[in-house]
């Protein structure tokens, strides 16, 4: 076995999951993180655990992790990667990388994009770790115990054909909400266009502040606009201040809009079968679906279309607070890696 | 008319205009703070983006230079094998050198051939070099290469031997070109392999200058020779002798006994006339029975008649055909010295026949020089 990845629900007792995995993998490298839900061949489930082995057959992996995220620097970033790349070698196959990162401690789009640029080629997907919507904190499983403030990197490698992704389903609309006063630090919105945050950002969406609520926030996320491309910065809560917490950086000058969906159910369709002209027959999706896409598939109720989707797929992964691609860290998407069944033959 | 704002009025606005003033100050300031992205978490968002969309493009813009490539790559290779099968298609051997270093730089399959190699054995090699000897006179090369340089542009003919790998010469006729191509210049060179016209062409010039009956040259060589002869005869002062024979009594042995008898008679007279002379003689025949015998390199008191008596002899033996054997053949003999008798070769051969028929008129079997116009 290369490597053991798993998720779990943070409702489980940590230090005793901890033993239980360390007994009966023993020294086998086992990489995790908690949740805010599960998704494994019983479709999506909470306050349960969902996991994955991979095997030495088919894959070399390389994990570490880094604690005190708070201070981390993109040096160290890249001695973890070189380490990993080190230990996966260069022989036959492709690699991909895998970042499991705390999810409240902020600092992701920093430790993604040192990763991404220490890794090179290599293509990266990760996810933040959840705390069943608690939002209170959050925990990386790696050498032998789960860690706050930590990530864990994974670089494998494998001779099967794989495929990353990410997949978002929000377009935002025209008017310009001006970010005037925020934390930087803590992805706190205070004001927006000069007015108290949570209430322009529900007159944005239509409706009063007294109707601003978790369902608002997930069917009409805000979304930055680069290039021409939208990246949807999450509400994870309305303060009682009237400020906004985001799941993904902010700071003062920033423009939003408030956007809307475009289906996440037929992209998502369109996807799988992408992946699969890609890999063929999936042995596994590796998937971090965020939490939010879960409450709007939830709220709108085709839950069942999605997790339907999922199960055909053999997805497994969880809902996180925020996902990592390519040295980006964004919001509502689905994002993750394709693994076929067939090793890629060499005169292919 | 009360145009004039309520004082509830002024606050909203002015209170609406630090309200904008406020969007535009912090977008202000995010703008002039781009240019140090990393210093937060969303400028290393947007920045990683930038960059993934810088890199995304020039992936792009690579793949697309790559199959630019591919594709420039994959006409290059078209247009050489083309270039490489018009010339399999020539006709004779071709090769194509640089006129700067004389390498070669593509030869036909049969340009290879000929020369006993594998094409790829030659390409990239100079001519000349160890590997490839084409010359079996080495100075023929460079002759060559310089008719070449200095026909400018135009078509130069050159002869030569040419020099094959297992070591057998050929004769051959090169027909080469320089070109100019993007300011370099190089050699075209088209091989004709002439060894078998050659040979071809000596035996037909034979054919052109001896007798087919009895071998022996014909008048057109047998004047060339004594032509030859005079200007050595006067260099070395020493006279030569033309002599014209006429066979005595073969009209008989023709009308008797046939064609086929009368040429069996040429033939053994003309072997025996050869057998008689010396080997720097020439003996001719002229048509019908008449023969002429150069005598060249004589003593300056040069007397005949010994010799001429040894051909009157040996002409006079019986002649054994398949028909029996037959006798009464003879010979007349008309001859002139030159330069006693100082006239062209032609006048020369004329005198000798007048005297010849001198000897005819007299009784035959016999000879007399050539005295001058009047008997």
């Amino acid at each position: 076995m290369a490597l053991v990845l798993f998720f779990c629900s943070s409702r489980f007792e940590l230090d005793e999951l901890a033993i239980a995995i360390n007994r009966h993998f023993g020294d086998r490298p086992v990489i995790g993180c908690t949740t805010a839900g599960e998704i494994g061949p019983a479709g999506c489930c909470e306050g349960s655990l969902s996991g994955a082995s991979f095997s030495s057959a088919s894959f070399v992996a390389g994990s570490a992790h880094i604690d005190a995220l708070k201070a981390v620097v993109p040096a160290q970033v890249e001695t973890v990667t070189a380490e990993l790349r080190e230990q996966v070698g260069n022989g036959s196959g492709d690699s991909f990388a895998l970042l499991l990162t705390d999810g409240l401690s902020g600092r992701e789009e920093s430790i993604a994009h040192s990763f991404q640029a220490a890794l090179g080629d290599v293509p990266m997907v990760g996810a933040s770790a959840g705390d069943d919507q608690r939002l209170v904190t959050t925990h990386v499983f790696a050498d032998g115990a789960f860690r706050s403030d930590s990530a864990a990197f994974v670089v494998l490698r494998t001779s099967l054909p794989f495929k990353v992704f990410r997949s978002h389903h929000f377009v935002g609309g025209d008017e310009a909400l001006v970010v005037t006063e925020a934390d930087a630090e803590r992805r706190i919105v205070s004001e927006i266009n000069g007015l108290p945050a949570a209430a322009e950002y529900a007159r944005a969406a239509g409706l009063g502040i007294a109707d601003l609520n978790a369902s608002l926030c997930v069917r009409t996320p805000m979304v930055v606009r680069i290039r021409g491309n939208d990246y949807v910065r999450a509400v994870g809560r309305v303060n009682a201040d009237g400020s906004l917490q985001l799941f993904s950086a902010i700071e003062p000058g920033v423009v939003l809009h408030v956007a809307h969906s475009v289906g996440m159910t037929e992209i998502r369709r369109a996807l799988f079968e992408e992946l699969r002209q890609h890999v063929g027959e999936p042995s596994m999706v590796l998937g971090f679906n965020c939490i939010h896409c879960k409450l709007e598939a939830q709220i709108d109720e085709f839950h069942s279309a999605i997790e339907t989707l999922f199960m055909d797929n053999h997805v497994i992964g969880f809902n996180s607070y925020g996902e990592q691609f390519m040295g980006i860290h964004v919001n509502q998407t689905l994002t993750g890696v394709a693994i076929g069944k067939t090793e890629v033959r060499c005169d292919a | 008319m009360h145009n004039d704002p309520n004082a509830n009025e002024l606050v909203a606005l002015q209170s609406e205009v630090a309200r904008l003033k406020k969007v535009v100050a912090a977008l202000v300031a995010r703008a002039e703070n781009t240019s140090d992205l990393t210093d937060s978490d969303f400028g290393v968002f947007q920045a990683t983006l930038l960059l993934e969309d810088q890199v995304r493009s020039r992936t792009q813009e690579l793949r697309s230079a790559l199959h630019r490539l591919e594709t420039t790559n994959r006409a290059l290779d078209e247009s050489n094998a083309l270039f490489q099968a018009i010339f399999d298609l020539m006709p004779n051997p071709v090769a194509l050198s640089s006129m700067q270093d004389a390498t070669l730089l593509k030869v036909s399959r049969s340009f290879a051939d000929f020369f006993g190699y594998r094409p790829a054995e030659m390409v990239g090699k100079r001519t000349g070099s160890e590997q490839l000897k084409f010359w079996s006179d080495p100075d023929q090369r460079a002759q060559y290469r310089a008719a070449a340089e200095a026909a400018m542009g135009e078509t130069v003919r050159f002869e030569g031997k040419a020099l094959r790998r297992d070591g057998s010469v050929a004769q051959v006729v090169l027909t080469g070109r320089t070109i100019n191509v993007c300011g370099k210049r190089f050699l075209m060179t088209d091989v004709r392999d002439v060894t078998e016209e050659a040979r071809r062409g000596a035996h037909l010039r034979s054919l052109s200058e001896h007798d087919a009956l009895t071998g022996l040259p014909n008048r057109r060589l047998f004047l060339e020779r004594l032509n030859q002869a005079m200007t050595q005869a006067r260099q070395n002062a020493s006279p030569l002798a033309v002599c014209y024979l006429d066979l005595d009594g073969f009209k008989e042995v023709n009308d008797r006994l046939g064609h086929q008898a009368g040429d069996d008679v040429l033939v053994e007279a003309a072997n025996r006339l050869v057998a008689a002379v010396r080997g720097s003689d020439t003996v001719g025949r002229l048509g019908g029975d008449e023969f002429a015998i150069l005598l060249p390199g004589l003593p300056a008191s040069g007397n005949f008649d010994e010799i001429l008596r040894r051909i009157l002899n040996t002409v006079r033996r019986p002649y054994a055909l398949k028909a029996g054997s037959v006798d009464g053949i003879g010979a007349s003999i008309g001859f002139t010295v030159y330069p006693d008798d100082d006239v062209p070769a032609q006048t020369l051969l004329e005198h000798a026949d007048q005297s010849m028929y001198a000897v005819k008129r007299a009784g035959k079997n016999h000879f007399r020089r050539f005295r001058g116009n009047t008997p």
